[in-house]
């Protein structure tokens, strides 16, 4: 256990000497205040506009027709989880490629292997230390998030709320390490390291981009500015009505987004968040078994991607994991 | 100036044979491929919707809204397109930029080729060329895949094939930006990887940071083609963003240009006090390009032909 500790403090120290990733870091606590910040004027856009209409309306002596803007702070954390889907994956993928190839250009694997350390030991230490950066990194997400709508929104949250804050940062950090373990595995696995980032980047670039944007773009809903229903003036329900013709498209469209992890990613977070409104009003407990399936999927393949890097690299003796990176 | 040809050619070649580049360019041309399809797809599906929508209405004995696609033309099927150049066009963009400046520096060439008879200019004319034949030659396949498709589910004019080259020329002038910024980065940087994140990291700016900020799009929000209604700008605070970085958005004016060329419907950003004209793109586009080829020529020069090899 003391090997494994000792890899993981080294892995970690490794990163914060690393400038590149203090660019990233920096990068995401940026994105992370920008979303917060614009979420927040825009909802108080929205009350302020609300209550210059309901001057108006109250001056011609009506009553207000629609409900006034209700503030679920949570819900502003949207740009947050957007960002954590496309940026975190990065990082991920970043933190996998650059602990594999520091080791492969530096030519130390061999060395550590020359001593009495085994190759899960060398595993288990770089996802600890690497796994303890990520989670370090979201920890500060949550604060940042949580101090943006003290000051930005106003707001401060409740206790439920934390813990809801709390599963969603546990939830995006088996999301990113999804990502680690992409990169970890293909950088152990390919004659050539660069080659390994520049695939990786592929396959982001397919999960997390173009597979979610096929699904969005294929809603009726979407093919409308401002929403195809709410042209039509149609409620939530009618609108059920209505697609329930529609049934066979749905379920194409709706396969093609769960090819996806990020699309689980997402439904999971929006409904702990209730960005989804229907989840707003529901207990915790209801939350977590309505997402049981997508809950499954993000922490099944994340102990996948674990397990597969483990196996690659025990089964590895003259591999390439112990040749020169190139 | 032989030089450069031969340098050109060198990069083009090299590049044909990158198995990366070879992978993104096969995904390119399935989404474009693809992107037709789906965009017939959708408009087929958005149709039956509102016929359904209408039935259920009349049943109800409600009003019927007017249908809100009318006014949509043949090449609104390839709206989806203007995101792929976005996504995938600009990360090939950047990669190609990338292998064309790293690949003599891994290799450890450099040397090699400034002894020869060239200057600092005339190599990266040479790879500035085979970027834009590169990058040319890809998007005149696209735009070949495209017009097919698009004749092939949809009556066509000829006019709409010009649309069709306009999109796809306007296109190259956006991509060429991204891998100048990629070929300079590549040519300064002391590590493959941060020679490959910068350009990465600025393109995740202007693709998902900046509209979030002079528009109050979400970043997801921004991979959809057809916009949601920005008419949350009625904020003091908001309205001032926008006033000051709609100019930097480059990604948006891009939406913008090219679904007007391709006449889709033009969405503006509602604000309080200041509108920017929807052809600002036609101008800042082309302008970001020639900044990033300007940035370029500030790294070849500060490049050392001596120091060059990348030792990882």
């Amino acid at each position: 256990m003391n090997k494994v500790v000792t890899i993981a403090r080294k892995e970690f120290r490794d990163i914060l000497r690393s400038r590149l990733l203090l660019i990233v870091i920096l990068f995401v606590a940026i994105v992370t205040v920008t979303a917060i910040l614009v979420s927040s004027l825009v909802f108080q856009s929205q009350v302020s506009q609300y209550n210059e209409s309901l001057n108006i309306l109250k001056e011609l002596g009506k009553a207000p027709a629609g409900p006034a803007p209700e503030l679920f702070p949570l819900n502003l954390l949207r740009g947050v989880i957007d960002y954590i889907e496309i940026i975190g994956a990065v990082l991920g993928m970043l933190l996998g490629y650059l602990t594999v190839s520091r080791e492969k250009n530096t030519r130390t694997l061999k060395l550590i292997l020359t001593r009495p350390v085994s190759r899960m030991e060398i595993v288990s230490g770089k996802f600890l230390g690497n796994g303890i950066f990520i989670a370090l990194t979201l920890f500060s997400v949550g604060v940042f998030s949580y101090l943006g709508l003290l000051v930005v929104g106003g707001v401060a949250l409740s206790f439920i709320d934390l813990i809801k804050l709390g599963i969603v940062l546990l939830i995006s950090f088996a999301y990113i390490m999804i990502f680690f373990s992409l990169t970890f595995f293909l950088s152990l696995s390919m004659k050539t390291i660069s080659h390994a980032l520049m695939i990786a980047f592929v396959i982001w670039l397919l999960v997390v981009l173009i597979l979610p944007q096929i699904g969005d773009t294929m809603d009726p809903d979407n093919q409308v500015p401002g929403g195809f229903f709410s042209s039509m003036h149609l409620t939530k329900t009618q609108e059920k009505q209505v697609m329930a013709n529609f049934s066979s498209y749905e379920t194409i469209r709706n396969s093609i987004e769960q090819l996806s992890i990020t699309k689980h990613y997402e439904r999971a977070s929006f409904a702990l968040l209730g960005i989804k409104p229907e989840f707003n009003a529901m207990p915790l407990a209801d939350i977590l078994s309505n997402q049981w399936a997508n809950l499954l999927s993000v922490f099944g393949l994340f102990t996948v991607g674990l397990s597969a890097c483990g196996v690659l690299m025990s089964r590895r003796h003259k591999g390439y994991a112990f040749d020169l990176g190139t | 100036m032989y030089s450069c040809y031969i340098v050109a050619r060198q990069e083009i070649r090299t590049t044909m044979k990158e198995k990366t580049f070879i992978l993104l360019l096969v995904i390119f041309m399935g989404m474009t491929l693809a992107s037709t399809y789906i965009g017939w797809s959708s408009s087929h599906t958005i149709q039956s919707v509102y016929n359904s929508t209408v039935a259920f209405l009349q049943e109800q004995g409600k009003a019927i809204p007017p249908q809100p696609f009318e006014s949509a033309s043949h090449l609104s099927l390839m709206k989806n397109m203007i995101i792929y150049i976005v996504l995938i066009g600009a990360l090939l963009a950047i990669t190609v930029g990338y292998l064309m400046g790293i690949r003599d520096r891994r290799a450890g060439v450099t040397r090699i080729i400034f002894s020869r008879n060239i200057t600092k200019r005339q190599f990266l004319l040479g790879k500035v060329l085979a970027i834009l034949f590169v990058l040319g030659s890809m998007l005149l396949i696209a735009s070949i895949v495209s017009t097919i498709s698009s004749m092939l589910l949809s009556r066509i004019t000829f006019a709409d094939v010009m649309r069709i080259a306009g999109f796809y020329g306007f296109s190259l002038v956006y991509l060429a930006a991204f891998s100048f910024l990629g070929l300079s980065f590549a040519l300064t940087r002391n590590t493959s990887t941060i020679a490959l994140l910068s350009p990465i990291i600025i393109w995740l700016a202007i693709t998902f940071v900046l509209p979030e900020l002079t528009s109050a799009l979400y970043p997801t929000a921004s991979l959809n083609p057809i916009l949601p209604q920005t008419d949350v700008l009625q904020s003091t605070a908001l309205n001032a963003i926008h006033t000051a970085v709609y100019p930097l958005s480059i990604s948006e004016q891009f939406k913008v240009v090219t679904g007007n060329i391709l006449m889709l419907p033009y969405q503006p950003v509602v604000t309080r006090n200041f509108d920017y004209p929807f052809w600002l793109g036609y101008i800042s586009v082309p302008i970001w390009a020639v900044v990033c080829l300007a940035v370029s020529l500030i790294a070849v020069g500060k490049f050392k032909q001596s120091q060059g090899e990348l030792n990882e």
